[in-house]
């Protein structure tokens, strides 16, 4: 009977050392137990993925995390007033691509080299390697990095699968190819109903991000090597001309009003052919309580302009204010190392949230859960492709893209392209902020 | 035409306004209620779907994962406070500009009504983060106190106006103090007014979105703020939103109902008197 | 202590012309005032949230302003929505009126049903336009083809935004003004309908000579009380429409939110308000001045 009681108490004397052995070697996860922060957040799928398991993180870390979560159009104000007013406010999602150099300016964003760097604060699994290098290098300025990427964007050409087979037609490769195709399927009568041949967004500001594919698949750009603005180069008034005589020809009334909620609902409905916007609506295309062409659907990569098929990439990431306490940042950085490790990475790929790791696009849980594989590869393929700068390079991002939209709603409501569009490079110029 | 010709073309008249009148508002009502009982697919129908088998489940999901509950409780209680305060500080505001005409001040409230909301939001939230005001309904209530004060003095200012002086000056004869006649003899006399703008203000605030919007946060959230939690990053829930917006406008337009007769007389002196 | 309590009383009601007001003076000057100021002081400084201090730059914003098109096309909006909704809820407010003064059976009902929308939440009920509104899946011009006629753009074309949301707008708050007229038209005096009756004059010889006249004042209390928050109609053009398309439906209101709030440009913002209050203050003092005529 002692024996075995020495034995056993040995064993965990052993597995007691092994135990806090490896513990020493790995970051101390409660060491920054009872400190609270707050995190403002976008009403994403990203967040409604993650709250949920904030519980988790609190048991684990003792941190106890507040999310205050806005719909997008109030978010960014919401967000920008607070930081500025200086508030308690640790984190917040952002979009690099957006408001990066903004933030960078008004000293709102704080570096996150060293906190990846140091071992005492981040754990070795969380391998910063595996994420996207373009998604990374988005999210750095002035080479810092100053966010973590929690999700991946993207726009693909999404189709009705089902039509292309049963007209025989092929999926569009070159931009030519693709005004044939919404011409082809424009005023057709199927199931009753008056085709569209392609549904886009053409709501002015908005509409921009989605444009920005054909500018550059266009050999256009925002500005011009010296600096200037370059919304009346060739280039860019052939991306303007298409993308507006495509809405107005072939896509639904009204195209001046489209955002993604109006376009995507046209498509969801069934009354268009094609969409153009972004890779993370395929969680709603594909759900048959919200759409009637689920199932039917494939995915393809932008076609090919004269400059080849250059989608853009943007993403939302997690960043932490400058201004906070050094000791809520760390809390802060924490909870950010948390939501992106690769668990919770692969969690938000399976959700439908286009993840930013590439351990989560080629695990096998995710591989054999995919059922829309061309929509998986090609949203890969635009990644490799993709073009970061889907903003213009200012401070004064908002309003720039303003100034474009307001050409993108002339072009589709068929006014002079070439004039509006030498009146917004104008305008640009004199109202860019570097 | 004859007599009963005469009438019965009067009648069908008269019907057919009554139909032109109440049938956009029964129609507006009726898809808001029907949006928010269909599907997601349901509602981007096209043909519209005018016969289907509802759900309530986008009435329950208002409930259970948007809090509802928590939303309509401070509605109610910043719209019940910059109400209440409003009385508080409007009543004897107003008695005075009416007895003693000073239209100065009449003016200056008249002002706040006009300024552009969007102007206070800045300076507001500054203000209100320095003094950590922030998502309290005590900023919330101030702020709102900009749209219910200058209504409760703007339409108690005429009720005021028609009270005779003599009333009061018999009753100061009898010994009553200027303090004691205003609450026990005036005040009274202006109780349809004193309902009508106490109502006013509550619906006026309860609709009350952009200062909500700005100031709120998660502790004050308020009822017309909640309609947008259903506008998220890649979906807008139009189901969603028709129960939303159903349970957020129902219950003010019954309340508005029950009190219609106290609020035409009130805005009738408002509008009247001046 | 009682001493104490009857001066105070007795200082209060020697002094009540004093008294009364100031709580309500203080409290808005503290939440009026003060903002107001401050608006005012940023309407002459350059400032962008977050990016430096508010820098003085003089009257520069207000030149500004002169030379942006957008704020012309802010003011035009303004006019055409404003000018369209006020008149039309005027003209249908006192038709619709003249209509429920006339008894017969079931004008309570109808009443009550005509009322609903005014208290209805507008941003709730402005999302529910525009999903009605939708040009292609819409029910609006489901109806409207229904029954043969072609379904509008609605709020998607330059062309026919500002009339739809003035639709909306007229929907919404015609009723406040039928309420207000139609208590004016019942406590209008007798005599005159009498003596018009006697003298054998027609319907709308007494409605022009006798009614009008007589309910004019009623209708311009009606509209200065009702101009007020329309001109500074926010929520539900920002909803519906964003000041889309393009800037068509963009009044001056919305244009200084969007320079303020969305590019952040405080001090240009700032400028852009104070031109919005002086319209609305102007638009009023003429109001005033027509109502205290004759």
């Amino acid at each position: 009977m002692k024996r075995k009681i020495a034995c056993v108490a040995l064993m965990a004397l052993l597995c007691a050392v092994t135990v806090a052995g490896s513990a020493s070697a790995q970051l101390n996860w409660k060491q920054f137990q009872g400190t609270e922060i707050r995190f403002l957040m976008n009403k994403h799928p990203f967040t409604t993925f993650i709250e949920p398991k904030i519980p988790d993180f609190e048991k684990l870390t003792g941190i106890k995390v507040v999310f205050e979560v806005f719909p997008e159009d109030q978010y960014r104000n919401k967000r920008t007033i607070e930081l500025n007013a200086g508030g308690k406010l640790d984190g917040y999602m952002i979009m690099p691509g957006q408001d990066d150099l903004y933030y960078w300016k008004a000293g709102w964003l704080q570096p996150l080299d060293a906190f990846i760097a140091d071992p005492k604060l981040t754990d070795a699994a969380w391998d910063p390697k595996d994420f996207f290098q373009s998604f990374t290098k988005a999210s750095t300025v002035d080479g810092k990095q100053i966010g973590v990427v929690i999700n991946a964007e993207t726009s693909l050409l999404s189709y009705r699968k089902d039509l292309f087979d049963q007209f025989k037609l092929k999926v569009p490769t070159t931009m030519k190819e693709l005004e044939e195709t919404a011409k082809f399927f424009y005023g057709k009568e199927v199931d009753g109903k008056k085709m569209v041949g392609i549904t886009l967004r053409g709501k002015g500001a908005a509409a921009t991000s989605q444009w920005v594919d054909f500018l550059y698949s266009f050999g256009g750009s925002w500005t011009t090597p010296q600096g200037k603005s370059n919304l009346a180069g060739a280039g860019t008034v052939a991306s303007f001309k298409f993308y507006g005589d495509l809405l107005k020809n072939y896509g639904p009334e009204g195209g001046t009003m489209l955002h993604w909620a109006e376009s995507t609902s046209v498509f969801m409905e069934g009354k268009a052919a094609m969409i153009y916007d972004a890779n993370v609506f395929k969680s709603l295309y594909e759900n048959p309580k919200e759409s009637k062409v689920a199932g039917r659907i494939g995915y393809a990569v932008i076609p090919a302009g004269p400059a080849g098929s250059v989608p853009h990439v943007s993403n939302w990431s997690l960043s932490i204010n400058k201004n906070s306490a050094p000791e809520r940042q760390k809390a802060a950085w924490l909870f950010i190392q948390w939501a992106t490790n690769k668990p919770n990475a692969l969690g938000a790929l399976l959700a439908g949230v286009p993840a930013g790791r590439a351990s989560a696009w080629d695990s096998p849980e995710y591989k054999s859960k995919d059922t829309q594989p061309d929509w998986t590869a090609n949203t890969k393929k635009s990644f490799e492709l993709g073009q970061p700068q889907w903003n213009p390079p200012v401070i004064n991002v908002p309003e720039i893209r303003d100034i474009t939209g307001q050409v993108i709603v002339d072009a589709i409501q068929g006014k002079d392209v070439e004039a509006s569009a030498k009146k917004a490079a104008e305008l640009m110029d004199k109202k860019m902020e570097l | 035409m004859t007599k009963t010709a005469k009438q019965t073309f009067r009648s069908v008249l008269f019907y057919s306004g009554a139909l032109a009148l109440s049938v956009p508002q029964v129609f507006v009502f009726a898809w808001m209620i029907m949006t928010g009982l269909k599907t997601g697919s349901q509602n981007i129908s096209y043909p519209p779907e005018f016969i289907f088998t509802p759900t309530f489940e986008n009435f329950r999901a208002v409930f259970q994962q948007h809090n509802f509950l928590y939303y309509l409780f401070n509605s109610l209680v910043i719209a019940g406070l910059a109400t209440f305060i409003s009385l508080i500080l409007g009543l004897p505001a107003a008695y005075s500009i009416a007895k003693y005409r000073q239209g100065k001040i009449g003016i200056m409230i008249l002002l706040a009504r006009m300024t552009p909301f969007v102007s206070y939001l800045l300076p507001w939230y500054i203000i209100f983060r320095y003094l950590k005001l922030i998502d309290t309904y005590t900023a919330l209530t101030l702020t709102h106190l900009i749209i219910t004060l200058p209504m409760v003095a703007w339409l108690m200012v005429a009720f005021f106006e028609s009270v005779p002086a003599d009333l009061e000056d018999a009753a100061m004869i009898d010994g009553c103090s200027r303090l004691q006649s205003f609450i026990r003899i005036v005040l009274p006399l202006v109780r349809n007014g004193i309902a009508t703008s106490a109502i006013m203000s509550f619906i006026f605030s309860w609709n009350q979105f952009l200062f909500s919007l700005i100031l709120s946060g998660p502790n004050t959230k308020t009822v017309p703020v909640a309609v947008y939690n259903f506008i998220s990053y890649g979906k807008i829930d139009w189901a969603g939103i028709g129960a939303a917006a159903t349970l957020i406008v129902l219950p003010v337009s019954v309340f508005a109902f029950f009190v219609r007769k106290t609020i035409v007389q009130g805005l009738t002196m408002g509008a009247l008197k001046d | 202590m009682s001493t104490a309590l009857s001066t105070i009383s007795r200082f209060i009601d020697r002094r009540q012309a004093l008294v009364y007001p100031a709580p309500a003076v203080i409290v808005l000057f503290l939440i009026v005032v003060l903002p107001i100021g401050f608006n005012l002081y940023l309407a002459f400084t350059k400032w962008t949230v977050g990016l430096g201090q508010p820098r003085f730059i003089g009257v520069d914003n207000f030149i500004d302003l002169v030379s942006d098109e957008r704020v012309w096309n802010g003011v035009k909006v303004m006019v055409y929505f404003s000018g369209l909704s006020l008149f039309l809820e005027l003209v249908l407010g006192l038709l619709i009126a003249l209509y429920f003064n006339r008894e017969f059976r079931g004008s309570e009902i109808v009443q009550t049903i005509y009322i609903f929308p005014f208290a209805a939440t507008p941003v709730a009920v402005a999302l529910i336009w525009r999903i009605m509104l939708n040009p292609e899946i819409g029910v609006l011009n489901y109806l409207l083809r229904s029954i043969g006629l072609p379904g509008s753009l609605w709020v998607s074309s330059e062309q026919t935004v500002v009339l739809s949301l003035v639709l909306v707008d007229v929907w919404k708050w015609t009723p406040m003004i039928t309420l207000i007229v139609l208590a004016g038209l019942k406590s209008l005096p007798p005599d005159p309908y009498e003596a018009a009756r006697i003298d054998g004059a027609s319907a709308l010889q007494i409605f022009w000579h006798i009614t009008l006249p007589l309910i004019r004042p009623v209708l311009i209390a009606a509209l200065m009380l009702r101009s007020l928050d329309n001109l500074k109609e926010f929520d539900m053009i920002y909803t519906i429409t964003q000041g889309g398309p393009g800037t068509s439906s963009e009044t001056l209101y919305l244009y200084s939110y969007l320079v303020g709030f969305g590019f952040f440009k405080a001090g240009y913002g700032s400028a852009l308000m104070v031109v919005v209050f002086l319209i609305v203050l102007v638009f009023n003092v003429v109001m005033n001045r027509l109502r205290l005529s004759r």
